[in-house]
């Protein structure tokens, strides 16, 4: 079983605070691993330190191990990092200032991806088919992303990362802020896409972790305290921190 | 039986009342006395304010123009913002960027240090450093100082707008492969469009009201129009000056027009600033 | 644990460009402060000169900047009581009193004439202010109030230190009107409540809310001090221009501003005037860059107050 990002005992440091005390995480190709943890427990920066997000803002130490298909992260160029691994954020964050397609075609555009406009329309239709928004938002290609509403927002950023055609992506609570019929289809198009892309999921819904992951990895003031294929952690784990994590919801 | 606290309060209500009265009637006979004083000498004129040149001590009414001043200005101004707002963008960008960074911080302060130069400075520097080398008052001398006041403001103002931009939206940016220099291009510049043309336009019109940095290094030229950057010219303001200084009653009392025609400038580029902010662009 | 290499989220042409500007914008500075420096040190390191005696005759040799220096501190002494008391009950009176929409357009007022030019005001005061203060309100005073010191001259004409003042203040005070207003809205709301909840009147709240906010207070009396020391147009038109030093306020006294203006055009003449000039303009800044890094100094005070 290749792990397509894998960390052992990655430690994290920033502005002299430890967040990251020693993780170990295995997120095999073309699967959804879930990451779960009360809040506080360093889920979401562990997430932004994937693609070298938390260097940006403050001084940043590490020690360990973090790699991205074999090769440890911080010896790849950022960008081209970040053009691999792509990013949803919890808050829908659509650019206000591009219009629906530019949205989703910029990424696409930056990197080199698409030559010539008819390749752009081309990833763009295909990354919002797969968002599954595209025929709701076909005949207003044109607009500003606010007259959206909240979960459509939510699969135009999914569209938006996709459209670089990661081989990771990586989700921050993507539901939380969204309502029930959006989050399901958010779910479908998820487990749909695991099968191009690997996905990495911090989640707070212990049902969510339950019906789309394959893989459960269980956070816990900066370790991961256990992992391991879903049906099996919810089934015969012993710890207890797992085991109110999943029974009730935090 | 009226408490003594009761009285306090009163006594506070009617001292508020009464400066803070006076304070907008003094503000208010500003504006009005511009615009009643300087209705007159435009009513006299006509169109010719704008285009003509200032009266001679010699004549008998206030008759004249501001035009080539008013060139001046306009110039001066343009020229000091077309250099000042790009490196404010890039400069903005970058102080809001890497904020926690010790260089950062004192980089910031130089730019503090240039912001508190008193105009007055600026004109005797520009002066010996350009004026005396070329052996004349210039356009260019005027457009310099002008740039040495314009920058600093502009910088404050473009980091303010760069660090009112929410910080999902950059990070949004980065996720996606852009680099520093392609956050700034195709995001920052995007979402804060507005607010960076609101400043620019706020920074222009402080700019043209500016009178000292360009007293002594643009000149006097208020009679011809001089296009040339290494040709003396004037702006209105350093127009106004010489007519307020003038012994000639025709020539002072010209100057209402003068001053009616900054006013409307000024309140021109104000209105605009505001009501950009507002505006989707 | 080793540190990260975060510099290659920068491309190398982000790198030159901002290398470029900042290089732009510092050689700007370095070259202004080295005319500055170099220009006035001649006259600061003259031995025959004495920078601080009261006489100013250029033709003699004799460059004493005291009375100008003095008359730049004296009209700013006098002209930032008169804006501190007109600018806070203005702020009140916008804020507390005038309800919604009123209370914007005051705002948009008090902002539109703080940005004003103050040539104009300088223009408006020279046309009739100084005519009418001189006729309503100095030759009054000297008439009935003499005995003090400050009144006891005649005022001649209308330029004079106390109109000079006046004026100023009048120019200052919207501009400070905008400064403490930031501060007296960002006191939060929970706190303002607070003060109703224990019973007190609109003007007691009032009240304690402006202590609460000293130090934005102080921050903007700084700020306008700097401004006022610094104000070229108004003082150079309405001051009058005389070397005269005297405790009354109707005396026509110079500043350096207007000491600059007067006498650039003689640089050449006169071998040391140049440089005497320039070291006048240097302690100006060096007066006005220690008010500003002081007013920054307290807002980022405030700052830490109000965030944390």
């Amino acid at each position: 079983m290749r792990c397509h990002i894998e960390a052992s005992g990655f430690r994290l440091r920033i502005n002299d605070a430890e967040i990251l005390k020693g993780v170990d995480f295995c997120a095999p190709k073309n699967s959804i691993s879930v990451i779960v943890g009360p809040s506080g427990s360093g889920k979401t920066t562990f997430l932004k330190t994937i693609n070298r997000l938390t260097e940006l803002y403050g001084k940043v130490e590490w020690s360990g191990d973090l790699k991205l298909d074999g090769e440890s992260i911080f010896t790849l160029n950022p960008v081209e990092l970040r053009r691999r691994v792509g990013m949803v954020f919890q808050i829908p964050n659509p650019f206000p200032h591009l219009s629906i397609f530019d949205n989703v075609a910029l990424p696409a555009r930056v990197n080199g991806i698409a030559r010539g406009d008819s390749d752009v329309r081309s990833i763009v239709k295909w990354a919002l088919e797969k968002a599954m928004l595209w025929d709701e938002v076909k005949d207003r290609l044109d607009k500003r992303p606010n007259i959206l509403s909240g979960g459509q927002k939510q699969r135009l950023c999914i569209a938006r990362a996709l459209a670089m055609r990661p081989e990771v992506l990586l989700l921050d609570e993507p539901t939380a802020n969204i309502d029930v019929v959006n989050s399901k289809k958010i779910e479908e198009a998820l487990r749909e896409l695991k099968n191009e892309v690997t996905i990495i999921m911090v989640t707070h819904n212990p049902n969510q972790a339950l019906r789309i992951g394959d893989y459960i990895a269980v956070m816990f003031e900066g370790r991961i305290v256990e992992e391991g294929p879903v049906r099996e952690v919810a089934l015969k784990t012993r710890n207890p921190i797992t085991q109110s994590l999943l029974s009730g919801g935090w | 039986m009226v408490s003594l606290r009761f009285i306090k309060v009163l006594a506070i209500r009617l001292t508020l009342a009464i400066l803070s009265i006076i304070s907008l009637a003094v503000i208010l006979l500003i504006h009005v006395s511009i615009l009643v004083n300087g209705l007159r000498i435009a009513l006299l004129n006509g169109f010719n304010l704008l285009t003509g040149t200032p009266p001679l001590p010699t004549e008998s009414m206030p008759l004249g123009g501001v035009g080539p001043s008013l060139v001046g200005s306009l110039l001066t101004s343009g020229l000091a913002i077309l250099i000042s707002t790009p490196v404010s963008i890039i400069l903005g960008f970058f102080l809001v960027e890497h904020r926690g960074s010790r260089f950062v911080g004192l980089v910031r302060a130089a730019f503090q240090s240039l912001y508190g130069l008193p105009t007055i400075t600026i004109s005797l520097i520009v002066y010996t450093l350009l004026v005396i080398p070329m052996r004349t008052q210039s356009l260019l001398a005027g457009s310099i100082s002008l740039l040495i006041v314009a920058l600093p403001m502009e910088l404050t103002y473009f980091e303010n707008v760069f660090s009112s931009i929410p910080l999902t939206y950059k990070e949004a940016g980065y996720s996606i492969g852009l680099g520093r220099l392609g956050l700034l291009t195709r995001v920052v510049l995007g979402i804060s469009k507005s607010g960076l043309a609101s400043a620019l336009t706020l920074t222009l019109a402080r700019v043209m009201g500016e009178t000292a940095p360009v007293l002594f290094t643009i000149g006097n030229a208020l009679t011809s129009y001089h296009t040339s950057l290494f040709q003396p010219s004037s702006t209105i303001t350093t127009l106004i000056f010489m007519l307020a200084s003038s012994p000639f009653q025709v020539q002072f009392d010209f100057a209402w027009g003068a001053v009616l025609t900054l006013y409307l400038v000024y309140l021109f580029l104000f209105t605009a600033s505001k009501l950009v902010r507002g505006v989707e662009l | 644990m080793p540190d990260l290499v975060p510099g290659r989220n920068s491309s190398t042409l982000y790198n030159v460009l901002v290398g470029l500007n900042i290089f732009f914008v510092l050689t700007i500075l370095l070259l202004t402060l080295y005319v500055l420096i170099s220009k006035s040190s001649t006259s600061i390191f003259a031995v025959n000169i004495s920078l601080f005696s009261n006489k100013w005759s250029p033709e003699n040799g004799e460059y004493g900047l005291l009375i100008p220096l003095v008359g730049s501190l004296l009209v700013s002494t006098l002209a930032i009581p008169i804006v501190l008391i007109f600018s806070i009950p203005l702020v009140i009176a916008i804020v507390e009193y005038a309800r919604g929409s009123l209370s914007r357009i005051l705002d948009v007022i008090v902002d539109l004439t703080a940005g004003l030019p103050t040539i104009i005001i300088a223009y408006i005061g020279l046309a009739f202010l100084s005519n009418w203060l001189k006729n309503w309100v100095e030759e009054p005073l000297n008439r009935f109030l003499n005995f003090i010191p400050l009144f006891s001259c005649k005022p001649l004409a209308g330029q004079n230190i106390g109109t000079a003042a006046l004026i100023l203040a009048i120019s200052t005070v919207p501009f400070t009107t905008a400064l403490i207003r930031e501060a007296y809205k960002m006191i939060p709301r929970s706190l303002v409540e607070a003060l109703y909840s224990i019973g007190l009147y609109k003007e007691e709240v009032a009240y304690m809310k402006i202590s609460m906010i000293k130090p934005a207070i102080v921050s903007a009396i700084l700020f306008s001090t700097s401004r006022v020391l610094t104000e070229t147009t108004i003082v150079s038109l309405l001051a009058g221009n005389q070397f005269v030093m005297s405790s009354c306020i109707f005396t026509p006294m110079i500043t350096i501003p207007s000491l600059i203006v007067n006498n650039y055009g003689y640089s050449t003449i006169y071998p040391l005037l140049d440089s005497v000039l320039f070291t006048s303009a240097l302690i100006l800044y060096t007066i006005s860059l220690a008010l500003n890094f002081a007013g920054l100094y307290l807002n980022k005070k405030l700052e830490v107050i109000a965030g944390g």
